[in-house]
This record gives structure tokens, C-alpha cells and sequence, in this order.
């Protein structure tokens, strides 16, 4: 079953008759791991965004067989939950606060919280081991943690489809690994989909289970990263050099290549 | 506080619901409550002409059904407390509680602690109404009703409604920050005509001056009864959205990725504020200050949530309205201090303390 099925997707941006993304057609099966990937201003952020509807869009777009446009705010967001790259930290709200505004797609206009949507959210601050911050102010946390405090409160929203955008690129190495695959069991426990942008091709190739690869605006290359993650593509939509190193085990490391002598060796 | 650890199988998504609600906010309902009791009390108990404590209270017991006393007030202090000393409080009370309320309105929509209920040219406009009237038509003693606060409702409502105007024909989906510069504009445009009509009538420099730096001195129970209903429809809006302003704390972009259709609950938002706010400010003139200091004590002591923020604002707000009005009318007897120097000369030292507790805890 199709999860999420794009079908002709474009964004425009301006005045201009050309699309600034896309025209994007591809089908992401249900329980499965999507990542966008290609250089700065390749469209994946605008894509996401369509997606969860900031932006406006041509083309169709499906989520469980639901068609998304023309759909209502607190229905798209019951199916569309979106991680931002910079989101807005309140910094003095409470994690369990912010964790339950992830409920407002299911409390009606002027209603406030019942049990169950309390109940949801101590299950998934529980779920994130979260459970003893609900009480610290969001501006106390460490990057790491902060980083769980957004992934619950998408997961509050109970929607199928989960974005991810950038969601390492303020992360050390360790916490970076921490989050990938914390949204990975989070995928398999919940049924999630989930579709990412990431800048880091190693951690991309490693979590998600197909890549699609942008330029200017435009899919060029997607599949399994190891079909996806050459070095001739990427040197070619990258403008870089790069080496892709595979381990016994199939794990795929990119690495960047400063230009001078280093690529003598191989 | 032992922390349990976590379960290593999947934990099913409606685990039993943390416990412990928001802490304190029990307490700070008790002392606004309080605060608020203790100033009505005093608002009405103390005034220059120095009615027996005893005798008032015995009075006001004596209203209550079945309870038959006899105060030992003459009829014109009886007329003192009940047309005079009553009506003010309750519309120092109602003009409090709206301005911290609005203010608490103005700053969620606009998420900006700087905000407060005039941001919009609703003062400018208020300003530009009434000296409009003072200037033009001097002589309204005669009119059916007193065209001044009428002409104040009319221009805050106006000028809120050109600064959204002008906002969503440069911008249409309303960003905040287009709306605050289109207030801003605005607000300073009406002001530009005011001081200019004010340049051009200096005779009535100091009826104009006296308007806008706000009083309290009502016509018995009349003013009370105009702006209790804006007051109770305002008040009403803003309550019903204090979750929404809470998930507007996460600014536009997200708040729409939560299903919130952001431009149209801060117009709401906004809208209800400023009905309100012109309500009161036609008839207690432009008493500055109350509307930025009470949201932000609230916040400082009982915090940032705007489900605390807006109905402990309007409780706070009023009690501070009537303490203030009560130094206004006491302190330089028989002499009335302008209201609106009393809550910047009193509330700003107040609120600095406040914030330095605030920072230092």
C-alpha cells in the first residue's frame, strides 16, 4: 500500500510560469523511510512544506489514499505532522505544554485538552524517556534533548505521515545517531512513514531505505542508496569530490575530498 | 524525585497521564483574588468624604435580600456610596480588567512582549476622535449623548481597522510583523492630526490634555452600563482563545502545521481586544502603562501559559486599576491626580521590582 503518492507536484515561488520545484511525481510505500537529499537550494525544505501545506502547490498529493488539497487545516494536520529545521522555541513553556500542542489538530476550536489527548502525550514523552523534563522550561534543555522534545510533539499529532527536515544538523555525532534511530523505532513501532531532508549522505544512506536525489528543483537520481550514493552522481549534482567507501556489512560512508592531492592516492 | 526507567519494550501510546497540574497556579488565582477583594474594599471604603467605615458595610450588608439593617447613613452619604464611590470602583474595575486583558490579547497575537492594547492606533485614534469633538462642537452639553467618548470609540476602532486594512492590501495573508508596521503608521498619522487640530484650538489645549491622560469620574452607574457589554463580549473572545494564543507562541509557520489558521485567530484575537479597549477608553480617556505592566507581572509570577496569562490579567488588572484610582482621588485631596500618572508613577518602580525578583530567583 502507498502511503504517500505525489503526482505531478510543483511550487512556485514568485511570478515566474516555471515551477521553482519540480514538476515531482513518486510514491513512498506505507511504513517506509524517504530521504531527500541533493545541494542547498535543490528544493527538498519546499517540498516538505507542500507537503504539510506552508506553501502553496500544483499538482496532487495523497496520504493513506486521502487526497491533501482542499483538505482542512486540522484534517491535513491530522495526517501531516512536520518537524522544522529551525522551529520556534518558546523558552520558558513547559516540555509537557509544548508536547501538547501537538494535540490542537484534535481539540475543537474553543475546547481544551481531555484525558486522552493528556494520556497520548504522557505515552509519548514516556515513549522518548521524556518523562521526567515534563516540568523543565524548553530553554533548559541540551540540543539532544530538545531535538526529542520536537519529535514528540509531532508524535503527538497521532498523524501517519511524519517530515523530518534536517532534523541532525544541529546534533554531535553521537546525538545525531540517537535521533536517526529513535525516529527509526519510532517508524516501526507506529507504522510511521517518514520522509527527512539530510545534508549528511553517510547518515542518509544508512537510515533511510530510498533516496531522492534533487537539483535545481528537479528528482535526477532515486532507489536504495547504494544505487543512489556514486560517486559520479554525486560529484556531478554536488560539484565535489567525493569518495564512497562500503564496509563488508554494506554500510555506505561518503567522504568529502578536499580538492588538493588527497585523490591522488586512489 | 526517583526517576523510573523506561520500559525497553514498546510502551503502548496511552500510558496513564502524568500527573501534577501546572504548579502554583492555585496560588496565584488565591492572591489575585485576593488582590482584587482588598481593592474594591478599600476603593469603597476609603474617599474624602470620610463615610463610616462601619455605616458602609452595614449598608451594603443591608442590600442583601432578607437582611434588614439600619447603617446609620444619611441619605446623601448613601448617595455618596451608592452613585458615587460604587459606580467608580465597578468602572475602574471594568477598565482594569480590559486593558490588562487586551494587553494580554495584543501581545499573544502579535507575539510581543511589547505589545499592549494601543499598538494598533487604537489610542491615536481614541486621541484624534475626542479632540475632534472637544475642538469642533465645544458646546454638548445640550446633545443627547455625550458625543466625546462616542467620537474616542469610533476613532480606536477606526484606526485598528485602517492598520489591518493597510496591512493586508501590502500583505494578504496578514504576517504579524505587516500589521504592527501598519499600526505603527498609522498610529502616528493620526497623532500628526491630532496635535495639529490641538495646535490650531489652543483654548482647548487642556480639555484635550486632561482627556488623555484618563480619569474616572463617572456619571453614576451610566458609564458602567456602556461598556459592560463590549467588556463581557471582549472578554469572552479573548478567554476562548487563550489555548490558541498558546499554540501562536510557536509563530505562524508552525502554529499552521498544527491545523491553526493563524491570520484568522489573531484578527479575532485583535478584533475582540480592541472592541473592548475603545469601550473603555471612551469613557476613562488613554490611561497608559496598564495594559503592557499587568500581562507581564502575571507572566513573572504565575507564567508565561496564556491560559494563566489572560483571565489572571483581567483579575490583576482591575484590582491594579482601583488601587491606582483610589491614590488618584486620595492623595492629593480634594485635588484628582490623572489616573495615568499614577499607574506609570506607582506600576513602573513596581514592575522593576518584580522583574528583578524574577531574574534573581
Amino acid at each position: 500500500m502507498s502511503a504517500v503518492d505525489l503526482d505531478g507536484v510543483t511550487v512556485h515561488y514568485g511570478r515566474g510560469t516555471i515551477p521553482t520545484v519540480g514538476p515531482i511525481s513518486h510514491t513512498v510505500p506505507s511504513g517506509s523511510w524517504l530521504c531527500l537529499i541533493g545541494p542547498n537550494g535543490a528544493g527538498k525544505t519546499s517540498i516538505l512544506h507542500a507537503v504539510a501545506g506552508l506553501v502553496p502547490h500544483g499538482g496532487t498529493m495523497t496520504v493513506d489514499g486521502q487526497a491533501l488539497g482542499g483538505m482542512s487545516a486540522p484534517r491535513r494536520a491530522r495526517l501531516v505532522a512536520l518537524v522544522p529545521q529551525r522551529p520556534a522555541i518558546p523558552e520558558d513553556m513547559l516540555v509537557t505544554d509544548y508536547a501538547l500542542l501537538g494535540r490542537t489538530p484534535h481539540i475543537s476550536r474553543f475546547g481544551v485538552e481531555t484525558e486522552r489527548d493528556r494520556a497520548v502525550v504522557a505515552g509519548v514523552l514516556s515513549r522518548l524517556d521524556l518523562t521526567a523534563f515534563g516540568h523543565r522550561a524548553l530553554g533548559q534543555l541540551s540540543g539532544g534533548e530538545l531535538q526529542r522534545v520536537l519529535l514528540a510533539r509531532a508524535l503527538a499529532q497521532e498523524a501517519p505521515l511524519l517530515l523530518l527536515d534536517e532534523p541532525t544538523s544541529a546534533l554531535d555525532l553521537g546525538h545525531q545517531h540517537h535521533v536517526l534511530q529513535l525516529v527509526d523505532e519510532l517508524r516501526r513501532d507506529f507504522g510511521l512513514t517518514v520522509i527527512t531532508t539530510m545534508h549528511d549522505l553517510t547518515l542518509a544512506g544508512a537510515y533511510a531505505e530510498t533516496l531522492l536525489l534533487l537539483s535545481g528543483g528537479c528528482p535526477v537520481a532515486w532507489g536504495p542508496p547504494e544505487t543512489v550514493l556514486a560517486e559520479e552522481t554525486l560529484r556531478r549534482y554536488y560539484h565535489a569530490d567525493v569518495q564512497v567507501l562500503t564496509a563488508a556489512d554494506g554500510t555506505i560512508a561518503v567522504v568529502p575530498l578536499a580538492r588538493r592531492g588527497l585523490t591522488a592516492g586512489r | 524525585m526517583a526517576v523510573t526507567t523506561p520500559p525497553a519494550t514498546r510502551v503502548p501510546i496511552t500510558s496513564p497521564p502524568a500527573t501534577a497540574a501546572p504548579s502554583g497556579s492555585g496560588r496565584w488565582w488565591l492572591a489575585a483574588g485576593l488582590g482584587l477583594v482588598f481593592a474594591v474594599g478599600s476603593g469603597v471604603l476609603i474617599g474624602p468624604a470620610g463615610l463610616a467605615w462601619r455605616g458602609i458595610v452595614l449598608d451594603i450588608v443591608g442590600q442583601l435580600p432578607l437582611v434588614h439593617v439600619h447603617s446609620g447613613l444619611s441619605s446623601t452619604e448613601q448617595a455618596i456610596l451608592w452613585q458615587i464611590r460604587m459606580p467608580r470602583v465597578v468602572l475602574g474595575g471594568l477598565v482594569g480588567w480590559m486593558l490588562g486583558a487586551g494587553g494580554a490579547g495584543y501581545q499573544g497575537a502579535f507575539r510581543n512582549p511589547l505589545a499592549d492594547p494601543y499598538l494598533l492606533g487604537a489610542a491615536a485614534g481614541a486621541g484624534l476622535g475626542a479632540t475632534l469633538v472637544i475642538a469642533y462642537a465645544p458646546a454638548t452639553s445640550g446633545w443627547p449623548v455625550d458625543p466625546v467618548p462616542l467620537a474616542a470609540f469610533a476613532g480606536a476602532i477606526g484606526a485598528v481597522a485602517i492598520s489591518y486594512l493597510v496591512a493586508t492590501a501590502a500583505d494578504h495573508r496578514a504576517n504579524a510583523a505587516t500589521v504592527l508596521l501598519a499600526g505603527v503608521a498609522v498610529a502616528a498619522f493620526f497623532t500628526a492630526v491630532q496635535t495639529y487640530v490641538q495646535q490650531q484650538h489652543s483654548d482647548s489645549l487642556r480639555q484635550v490634555y486632561s482627556w488623555i491622560l484618563g480619569r474616572l469620574n463617572t456619571s453614576g452607574w451610566h458609564d458602567v452600563l456602556l461598556v459592560l457589554p463590549y467588556v463581557v463580549l471582549s472578554s469572552a473572545v479573548l478567554l476562548a482563545h487563550r489555548r490558541l494564543l498558546d499554540v501562536l507562541r510557536v509563530g505562524d509557520h508552525e502554529a499552521s502545521t498544527l491545523g491553526v489558521d493563524t491570520a484568522r485567530t489573531r484578527l479575532i484575537v485583535v478584533g475582540a481586544a480592541t472592541l473592548g479597549t475603545a469601550a473603555v477608553v471612551a469613557v476613562s480617556g488613554l490611561i497608559g502603562f496598564v495594559g503592557i505592566i499587568v500581562p507581564h507581572t502575571v507572566r513573572l509570577m504565575a507564567g508565561s501559559s496564556y491560559r494563566r496569562v489572560v483571565p489572571l490579567s483581567m483579575v490583576v488588572g482591575a484590582a491594579f486599576l482601583i488601587v491606582a484610582d483610589l491614590l488618584a482621588r486620595t492623595v492629593a485631596a480634594p485635588a484628582e491626580i490623572p489616573i495615568g500618572v499614577i499607574t506609570a508613577f506607582f506600576g513602573a518602580p513596581f514592575f522593576i521590582v518584580v522583574l528583578r525578583r524574577r531574574v534573581r530567583s
